[in-house]
């Protein structure tokens, strides 16, 4: 199996596609569970989406990669996670992900376990 | 996913393949109610498709909205953003919107995190949501 999975792409919203498949396929290869490969895709599409939205420079770059039994997520070149109305971007993914799990500093990092985990909408 | 409409006979429908990634969107009346059914993902590139098709019912005057998303596999909050707008919209002209999605999809989920689903009625099925006297 891969331990890193790497796909950069222009800040362009035809992209978020791209960035959706790719994130979702890397999240299967290093086991993840449905639950989070669908949080996952969630995460990429928003993430590219902030970067469209405040005008990021770019290009973007995503990374999967496994750490011990996480999977991180980490994306750069997408830009401050917004908070602005009518749906917060930022509140939305520390709802799916957990607020300790996003780390923000050069670019977007979300962690993720391998172990299955319930995220059904509690929020 | 394009041939899975049954209906309908000599109801009045317009659809719409726009821009690059797959985005149909179909609309219909029915009942005294416009239906706009999406198929296809709806994420910050296809949203504003939906946006002017959900504007335009509320132009027409149409009050009452059905926006079918049965056939949308992913959303993300770009999806929802319209969706707050068009609820906005028709809730100041004195209307209101229902949605349909199926249990366990990615938009069931995304309207529950974001406790959409208890500010728009959500249905499971069309004729539900058609059921729904309001």
């Amino acid at each position: 199996m891969t331990d890193e999975m790497i796909l950069e792409i222009p800040v362009d919203a035809a992209y978020a596609v791209t960035a959706r498949l790719f994130v979702a396929t890397a999240a299967r290869e290093m086991g993840l569970p449905d639950g989070t490969v669908e949080d996952l895709r969630l995460a990429a599409s928003e993430l590219v989406a902030n970067a469209v939205e405040t005008s990021a420079p770019g290009p973007i770059r995503l990374t999967v990669l496994r750490e011990g039994s996480d999977v991180i997520l980490d994306v750069v070149g997408a830009g401050t996670i917004s908070d602005a109305a009518p749906i917060s971007r930022r509140a939305l993914l520390e709802t799916v992900f957990g607020a300790a799990n996003i780390v923000e500093d050069e670019g977007t990092r979300i962690h993720v376990s391998r172990r299955e985990r319930s995220t059904a909408g509690e929020a | 996913m394009s041939t899975n409409d049954p209906e309908p006979d000599g109801e009045q429908r317009e659809t719409r393949t726009e821009r690059g990634q797959d985005l149909s969107i179909d609309r219909r009346e029915e009942a005294g109610r416009s239906i706009v059914t999406v198929l296809g993902e709806l994420d910050l590139y296809t949203a504003p498709n939906l946006r002017e098709s959900v504007l335009e019912v509320a132009d027409d005057g149409q009050r009452q909205l059905i926006i079918d998303l049965s056939g949308v596999p992913f959303m993300d909050s770009s999806g929802l953003g319209v969706i707050v707008a068009c609820l906005k919209r028709l809730r100041e002209a004195g209307g209101d919107l229902a949605l349909v999605t199926r249990p366990d999809s990615p938009p069931t989920k995304l309207l529950s995190l974001t406790g959409l689903d208890r500010a728009i009625p959500t249905f499971t099925s069309l004729d539900e949501a058609l059921a729904d006297p309001r």
